[in-house]
């Protein structure tokens, strides 16, 4: 039995390693051979659907690193079906006893155990009445989830070393370590709800602004129970769009993309999975985001160099995104650093000219990042899922607003992000507001900004920057400099890029 | 540094003069010490200006921290000490 599962595992990562190999020429490749991908994408997928809850998590992962499988197997992993049976109540019944007690039914007036709203990975989703009369949902964790996890995710690491190993190329493009670290972060909050219940703290504390975009209410979180309040309206996918003011879905829009924004550069904690079946939205109340079980964590500097990048994307700089990229990353010996610049100054034009009309950011960040693995440059795991989820966002906004302008959500996002990053400054850090003084009142360019701040982003705390000729500064031994600033440079470049964009150069007359 | 409530949104108006109006406030003028103090707590500021109608928070703000630090030592100060204070 278990041979049989560790056979399946040897077979997935076997097709799964020569697709990653494959995939690096991506390019003239032979029409025989993107069959023999496609039928290797298909069958990796059946694998995975095969062997469980756990490898679909895997699956799901794989699916937002573009820089390590082929299309093909992109796509397929993008139709992965959990393809859980629904398993009667009767099953769920002994976790809840354990979990909740004896009396567990007290708290319930209504269970609707006959047609669950879902059935994921490793828990099924009920709608309940409470005995106070309030609808909810509810979450049971299926038995035996735990034990079948924590064996499926040594098996992942066994398999993982061996393949590492056997085919050190593979090295080259992926930090198996960070990679599978990804990996089983993701899987901590499925296997304990009160991480979900957490990061909905975390999301609800994010929201807090916005007076359209809800997070459900946590009733009762256990590591295998989670009660929450029942999203009002529809999934975004299922919606009735018509029923909405144009005013209503702009709103929706433009406060789902600000709020990921935020996420993504001052809270540097986000959804990983904003798809349209995450958010419900209703014509009064708003937008609400369900399933926090993914989030994504970036660090400050991650965050200010994605930032950068966003910036040089608005500003049609493929440069200046070649390296921020590079610096975001890590060059392998077997990178190819002019190349890379090489396919960024062919490919940036392209992405800018449609990523600000399409709103297609998390697409050009995608599309850049597997030209980065081919030229050998590795990126940490975070980016493919920051990509992903803006991919996802944007896709959703698309639905609900499509003729929202990127440019002014962008904008209006980042100010708002400027606001606060500012008042972090002003309030806390001395050092930090003369370093933006110093910004202001040089005449900087944008260009000397961004080398600041990738001397700031690299941890090199001398300040060279032309500002002040041949000064150099001493060294910020608590990295307060680093952390506090960065972020805020990288925020505001990005404003200014794009203002200067918006209107047409009218920015330089400040520098 | 947790704030549970919801903060409103407080739109101040930038006149062609260059003055800073509250108009919830009356249409008085807000001083740009004030402006950084109310910043400071925490209130959620966005500025618009009077004749484009356009948003110039950021305008602002770098003005704040243009006028409003040489006080505090200034672009030398920097040369000092880069740590903390
Ligand atoms: N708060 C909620 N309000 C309404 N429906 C919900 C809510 N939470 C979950 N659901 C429904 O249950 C389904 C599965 O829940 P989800 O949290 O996505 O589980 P999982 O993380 O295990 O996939 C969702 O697709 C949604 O239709």
């Amino acid at each position: 039995m278990s041979g049989g599962r560790n056979r399946k595992v040897a077979h997935l990562m076997t097709l799964l390693v020569s697709d990653v190999l494959t995939s690096r020429e991506r390019i003239g490749v032979e029409h025989a051979e993107l069959a023999r991908q496609q039928r290797r994408a298909r069958r990796i997928r059946e694998t995975i659907e095969n062997l469980g809850p756990f490898w679909v998590k895997v699956g799901q992962i794989l699916a937002t690193r573009s820089d390590v499988v082929s299309d093909a197997v992109l796509r397929e992993l993008a139709g992965l079906q959990d393809s859980v049976h629904c398993e009667p109540f009767d099953v769920f019944e002994p976790v809840l006893r354990q979990e909740l007690g004896p009396r567990w039914r007290a708290k319930f007036r209504e269970i609707d155990t006959v047609s669950p709203l879902g059935s994921a990975s490793l828990a099924q989703v009920y709608r309940v009445v409470l005995a106070d009369g309030r609808t909810a949902v509810l979450k049971v964790q299926r038995p035996g989830t735990r034990e079948r996890v924590y064996a499926d995710m040594a098996s992942l690491r066994r398999a993982a070393r061996i393949a590492g190993r056997a085919v050190p190329r593979i090295g080259a493009v992926l930090d198996i370590e960070a990679t599978l670290q990804v990996i089983f972060d993701c899987m901590q909050p499925e296997l304990d709800f009160t991480a979900e219940a957490k990061h909905m703290a975390q999301g609800q504390r994010m929201a807090r602004d916005f007076k359209g975009i809800h997070i459900p209410d946590v009733y009762l979180a256990t590591p295998r129970v989670l009660l929450q309040s029942l999203a009002p309206g529809e999934a975004l996918n299922k919606a009735d769009l018509s029923v909405f003011s144009d005013k209503q879905r702009r709103r929706i829009g433009s406060d789902l993309l600000t709020f990921m924004y935020r996420g993504y550069f001052v809270e540097r904690m986000f959804h990983a999975d904003p798809h349209p079946g995450n958010i419900f939205v209703h014509p009064e109340h708003g937008a609400t985001l369900i399933d926090w079980g993914m989030v994504g964590r970036i660090d400050r500097n991650l965050g200010s160099l994605g930032v950068m990048v966003l910036t040089s994307l608005a500003q049609n700089d493929a440069r200046g995104l070649a390296s921020a990229w590079t610096e975001m990353g890590r060059a392998t010996p077997f990178a190819d650093l002019l190349g890379f610049q090489e396919d960024m100054t062919r490919l940036v034009p392209l992405i800018t000219a449609a990523a600000l009309e399409d709103l297609d950011f998390g697409i050009a960040l995608t599309n850049v990042l597997r030209c980065a693995a081919q030229r050998g440059i590795r990126t940490s795991p975070m980016i493919g899922m920051l990509g992903k989820s803006i991919t996802n966002i944007e896709g959703s906004v698309r639905r609900i607003a499509p003729e929202l302008s990127a440019l002014e959500v962008f904008e209006d996002a980042l100010t708002d992000v400027m606001v606060e990053l500012a008042r972090d400054l002003l309030s806390r850090e001395q050092t930090a507001r003369r370093v933006l003084e110093l910004i202001v009142a040089g005449n900087s360019t944008v260009d000397q900004l961004r080398s600041l701040l990738r001397d700031l982003a690299n941890r090199e705390l001398t300040m060279r920057v032309g500002l002040l000729p041949g000064h150099g500064m001493g060294s910020d031994g608590n990295g307060i400099l680093t952390r506090r600033v960065a972020p805020v440079l990288a925020a505001g470049l990005a404003v200014w890029g794009v203002r200067r964009l918006a209107a047409g150069g009218a920015l330089a007359r400040g520098g | 540094m947790t704030r549970e409530d919801p903060r409103p949104l407080r739109v101040l108006l930038r006149s062609r003069d260059g003055r800073l109006l509250d108009l919830e406030d009356g249409g008085r003028d807000v001083t740009l010490e004030e402006f950084r103090a109310r910043l400071q707590t925490g209130e959620r500021l966005r500025v618009r200006h009077e004749t484009t109608g356009g948003d110039c928070t950021l305008d602002l703000l770098l003005q704040l921290v243009a006028t409003c630090l040489p006080k505090e030592g200034g672009l030398l100060g920097l040369l000092g000490d880069g740590g903390t204070r």
